[in-house]
């Protein structure tokens, strides 16, 4: 099954959808995303891209290793 | 998806010099050929958001007015059309305007003048180049305003809805930076030659002051603008002169949109009783007199009429919702956080439909257990009046047993 991540959603709902994300993106530098609190409340406006630029961490790199681990993305 | 934006920014740089020839002082007629080509198949939204832009970047409100004598020219519509703000935050004077307004402000100050003054430094650090980035930092520690506003008039809202991690994070990052700006400025008055050193400090400082920017407006803003109700970013509004604001001024109040309920109610017939009395089948009342029973009713009423707009509520000793005059003519779906609005729109929907006649709800409150009714309010002929809300306090009722037949000392 090909697993879709839809850059356009929210951190909340792509966790929601996929858990198995959160500890890719923990190890990504996403470290608030395991606070479920955070991910309930900043997590429901933050997208990936936009957390990406906030911790300074290269969307590429993201991306890259989201595509290694099998993921196919949609921006 | 490049040519658009691009096709925007052009756009924008035509409006600025079209602003920039209208300040030097050509006339309307003389501009307006340029601006009609400029909006060509454009609708009155995007204009607004351009000028909106151009706001956002600093040019003064005063300037753009300036643009409406074209607008009036070539639109045929009313200046209002293009105005009229989408959305509450995109209204000077709203909180969530004057942040952004603050944080322009204060990126421009970074851009502009300490980063320019850096560089000057670098270079050389004698005492005129010092002196300019004194009076820099000094300006950047205005910023204690926008965070002063942003936590105690912003924080405790959400705090109220149950968002507590991302305020408390916050609030500690915000202490840092300022405890920076403040160390940096005691480096200044006392600076030993440490070039080095300051540099590094006063850059770390104003990279966080960035981030903090970029957290707000993407993580912050958008979460209570969900989260907030119109009455609560009234509140925030008042309040918020008394602290006062980082590096702009701010004059324009924020009027949310409210209908003259009197009048209103005058355009639809009804006719103002004024010292007279009112007659009910089962008898006659004064308007006085009837302003006093429904305050002594103990009970807590509201009636938003069919249109939804807030018309009425009875002022009980003990309100349990406190409601402010200011309600009065508001649309009820502004005063509830947009998160829970469609559940007030259902609500008011079943209602009016006659699909229920009342919709109950009991809560607990600290120590009261407060049980809210809304009820469907007809006239004679079953049409729809509007909506009664009843709210109570049934905590002392329910604890009530046995009897008493005693007149209490």
């Amino acid at each position: 099954m090909i697993k879709i991540l839809d850059f356009s959603k929210t951190i909340y709902e792509l966790s929601k959808e996929t858990p198995e994300i959160i500890e890719i993106m923990k190890s990504l530098g996403f470290d608030a995303i395991t606070d479920p609190v955070m991910l309930n409340t900043a997590g429901r406006v933050m997208t990936i891209p936009k957390g990406a630029a906030m911790k300074g961490i290269a969307l590429d790199q993201i991306k890259k290793e989201l595509i290694n681990q099998g993921y196919v993305i949609k921006e | 998806m490049s040519e658009i934006i691009n096709n925007r920014e052009y756009r924008q740089k035509i409006l600025k010099e079209l602003i920039g020839e209208l300040h030097k002082g050509k006339t309307v007629d003389e501009v307006k050929p340029r601006f009609e080509k400029l909006i060509e198949g454009i609708d009155a939204t995007e204009i607004a958001q351009m000028e909106q832009a151009l706001i956002m970047e600093g040019m003064p409100v005063e300037e753009i007015q300036r643009l409406c004598d074209v607008h009036a020219a070539v639109f045929k519509g009313s200046i209002e059309e293009i105005h009229r703000p989408t959305k509450p935050e995109d209204t000077p004077g709203h909180p969530v305007h004057t942040f952004k307004l603050e944080n322009t402000a204060i990126e421009r100050l970074i851009k502009e003048r300490i980063q320019v003054h850096l560089q000057e430094f670098k270079a050389d650090d004698n005492p005129e180049n010092l002196a300019k980035l004194t009076e820099d930092i000094n300006a950047l520690w205005q910023i204690d305003k926008h965070y002063l506003r942003k936590e105690n008039l912003l924080f405790p809202f959400m705090e109220k809805y149950g968002i507590t991690a991302p305020p408390k994070v916050m609030w500690g990052v915000d202490d840092e930076i300022r405890e920076d700006i403040k160390a940096i400025k005691n480096m200044l008055k006392h600076y030993n030659g440490e070039k080095d050193v300051l540099l590094e400090r006063i850059n770390n400082t104003i990279n966080r002051v960035t981030e903090m920017i970029f957290k707000e407006e993407n993580i912050l803003f958008p979460m209570v603008l969900e989260t907030l109700s119109e009455d609560e970013w009234l509140k925030i509004e008042e309040e918020s002169g008394e602290i006062g604001y980082t590096l702009i001024d701010v004059k324009t109040k924020w009027k949310p949109v409210r209908v003259n309920v009197e009048e209103k109610a005058e355009e639809e017939g009804e006719k103002p009783s004024n010292d007279g009395y009112i007659k009910f089948e089962t008898g006659v009342l004064t308007p006085e007199e009837i302003n006093g029973i429904f305050n002594t009713i103990p009970l807590d009423i509201t009636f938003v009429d069919k249109d939804g707009f807030v018309k009425y509520f009875s002022q009980g000793k003990e309100r349990i919702f406190p409601r402010t005059k200011a309600a009065i003519g508001r649309e009820v779906k502004n005063c509830h956080p947009p998160a829970s609005v469609h559940i007030v729109e259902k609500i008011v929907e079943d209602l009016k439909s006659g699909k229920k006649e009342n919709e109950d709800f009991w809560i607990k409150m600290g120590d009261k257990y407060v049980y809210i009714r809304y009820f469907a309010v007809r006239d004679e002929k079953g049409e729809f009046l509007g909506i009664m809300e009843v709210t109570q306090n049934i905590k002392p009722i329910q604890e009530i047993t046995g009897e008493k037949r005693l007149v209490s000392d």
